[in-house]
């Protein structure tokens, strides 16, 4: 059976393991040097990994258990190295960004922010009414594709201002934020703020504050969650050479 | 906010998965993931990703029948 590495989080070199973690099935966690840096790992036979809910978990335990100990980036679900060198110049490859998210982003956490709404309907001014209905059946079908797209606007502008409003309450406690407006109908925005551990307590009252003063929202906070959302991005040309298995 | 237990978990798996899956850093040595037989592991991932979006739309579906804040 062909073994790899299963990759968990990359901490500073000196980082110690907590003694009583171990990895996926089971397997010991050990650490790989990569000049400052270092890569938390276990043995993983090379087609033992499955996507499953309990993996995903346990991953997120990991996860949890070494950034609890040791300032740590999380590392994506999935990443599988066939050998301890390969960890290492991989780890050596992106070893600036690395080195400066961990500094940014090592003892940091972060929230997730879900805000759902009841779409409004069609205004009568968005659906012109009054211009239609003698119309033929393409002038119809032309027209109600304005409505829409004056509707989607309309809806783009309440969830900016929705957004808006969460950036003023909740920015003064956050050192980063991320959103995407209207990712779907019923989800006006989502967000992920990045927050330090001394102002979880402040970053959870206002935002209590803010769900208390907007009744017809329903606003889910989840975390706190390791740094996912904040690790700088691989270049796209880089994905691309990856999904290739160049 | 009047969220169930269990809706309050399916959110929280939800938002787990949104993270552990599609964040976090990414060693360019993934490759392996594609060149070796460990394709399949690829293959899930996508799978799940798509048993994700099909929960959030049948969730949003169902959102009138969920407490409400």
């Amino acid at each position: 059976v062909t073994e790899s590495w299963y990759v968990y989080a990359v901490l500073g070199r000196g980082a110690r393991l907590p003694a009583c973690l171990t990895g996926l099935g089971d397997a010991a966690l050990s650490s790989v040097p990569c000049r400052e840096l270092a890569v938390a790992v276990s043995p993983i036979e090379a087609t033992g990994l499955r996507p499953t809910a309990e993996n995903v978990l346990r991953h997120e335990a990991i996860v949890e258990a070494l950034r609890l100990s040791a300032p740590a980036l999380p590392v994506r679900f999935g990443t599988v190295l066939p050998s301890l060198d390969v960890v290492a110049s991989a780890i050596d490859e992106r070893y600036e960004v690395l080195m400066a998210d961990l500094v940014r982003l090592g003892d940091t956490i972060e929230f997730g922010l879900t805000v759902l709404w009841e779409p409004s309907a069609f205004s009568h001014a968005e659906r012109g009414e009054g211009a239609t209905r003698a119309q033929g059946l393409g002038t119809r079908y032309l027209q109600s594709r304005v409505a829409a797209y004056r509707h989607e606007v309309r809806q783009r502008e309440e969830a900016e201002a929705i957004a808006r409003t969460l950036e003023t309450t909740l920015g003064c406690y956050t050192l980063e934020q991320h959103r995407i407006l209207l990712p779907t109908q019923r989800l006006a925005v989502r967000a992920a703020y990045l927050v330090r551990p001394s102002n979880v307590e402040l970053f959870r009252a206002a935002f209590e504050a803010v769900r208390h003063r907007q009744p017809n929202l329903r606003l889910l906070l989840s975390g706190p969650w390791p740094p996912y959302s904040f690790v700088s991005p691989v270049p796209i040309s880089d994905q691309v050479a990856t999904a290739n298995g160049a | 906010m009047s969220i169930s237990g269990a809706e309050d978990r399916e959110v929280t798996l939800l938002e787990l998965l949104d993270r552990v899956i599609d964040h976090g850093v990414i060693l360019s040595g993934d490759i392996t993931i594609s060149v070796s037989d460990v394709d399949l592991i690829y293959v899930g991932l996508r799978v799940m990703l798509a048993s994700v979006e099909k929960t959030e739309k049948l969730q949003a579906a169902l959102e009138p029948r969920v407490g409400a804040s």
